[in-house]
């Protein structure tokens, strides 16, 4: 039984020891993604040891930590726009019909400390794993609730979504241990 | 009086404790409408097949029940909202604060039973058997007007 200040805790914690196997700190993340993550674990530690439960939020949670990265990182370099808005599918898509990112752009992404070659190859791969998890509701930023998903939906969505961190978390917004 | 059972899935717990509840209200004559709910359900799937056997053997039919998700809705019609773990009850009153003087808590941990064997199921029932019991006596009958037991 724990009180409101514990769980805050525990989901703190949660999500620290995530980030933690990623190499990242929290505070390299928007606060946006922050609160996503928060959310995220919260829905983990309702559905933990319930096999009876639909992990659907789990997933919506963490299709939420990562557009919110995206809207607040790379989502605002110039040319790469479509990444703040959109589904995660169409995210992947648009990202998919770039043959080759311009000079400028190869900069721009650089210069936050993320790797192009990732943006470039496997993001749009890692972000239409992700779409393809989520049982498309019709909303862009989907707040309604997945159809279902399983506990094992809930591990590919977290494997996915801490590729797709480890790659886009612009350094220079924190520390990457 | 109505109550609201919540559990996770909604499959086994909740259906099976919101049956039972009902089933003791009537037989104490008392006006208690009891429906159930789960916080995290996969909206729509049955009730688990063990959990409307071991429910039959007390001659009550939760074979019908679907799962459905705790809504406002759902919130606002329950005077009471009872549930089978304190975890349930500290996340629904973080989704609905405002509802959380109807919350009451049977036992801080009653195991869910989800694709257990029959006996299982027979021994969480009866454990929820109890607890309604004294939940039901825990009201004093000041909460519930008394009706004719049918």
């Amino acid at each position: 039984m724990l009180n409101a200040e514990e769980r805050r805790r525990w989901r703190r914690e949660y999500v620290d020891g995530f980030l933690a196997q990623l190499r990242l700190q929290r505070d390299a993340l928007a606060p946006s993604t922050q609160k996503c993550l928060d959310q995220w674990a919260r829905q983990v530690k309702l559905v933990a040891d319930q096999p009876s439960s639909n992990f659907g939020n789990v997933v919506l949670e963490l299709c939420k930590a990562v557009e919110s990265e995206l809207a607040s990182g790379l989502g605002t370099i110039r040319g790469l726009e479509f990444l703040a808005r959109g589904t995660l599918g169409e995210k992947a898509h648009a990202l998919k019909g770039i043959t080759a990112f311009d000079d400028a752009t190869t900069q721009r992404i650089s210069s936050q400390g993320i790797k192009p070659d990732f943006v470039k190859s496997g993001l749009a791969d890692s972000l239409k794993q992700l779409a393809s998890l989520r049982s498309d509701t019709g909303s862009a930023h989907g707040n309604a609730q997945l159809q279902s998903a399983s506990p094992q939906h809930a591990d590919r969505a977290r494997l996915l979504t801490g590729q797709i961190l480890k790659g886009i978390v612009r350094v220079s917004r924190g520390k990457s241990k | 009086m109505n109550v609201l059972v919540v559990c996770t899935g909604n499959t086994c717990r909740s259906p099976m404790a919101a049956g039972l509840l009902k089933r003791l209200a009537q037989s104490k004559g008392l006006a208690i409408e009891a429906r159930s709910a789960g916080l995290a359900p996969h909206i729509g799937q049955r009730v688990a097949e063990n959990a409307a056997k071991a429910m039959a053997e007390l001659g009550i039919d939760i074979s019908g029940e679907l799962s459905k998700k705790v809504t406002p809705d759902l919130v606002r019609w329950a005077d009471l909202v009872v549930t089978v773990q304190q975890e349930h009850a500290d996340y629904f009153a973080e989704d609905f604060p405002e509802a959380t003087s109807k919350l009451r808590c049977l036992q801080p941990d009653v195991p869910d039973p989800y694709c257990g064997p029959l006996a299982e199921y027979r021994q969480v029932r009866d454990i929820l058997k109890d607890l309604l019991l004294r939940f039901i006596e825990s009201l004093g009958g000041t909460m519930i007007s008394s009706r004719a037991p049918e």
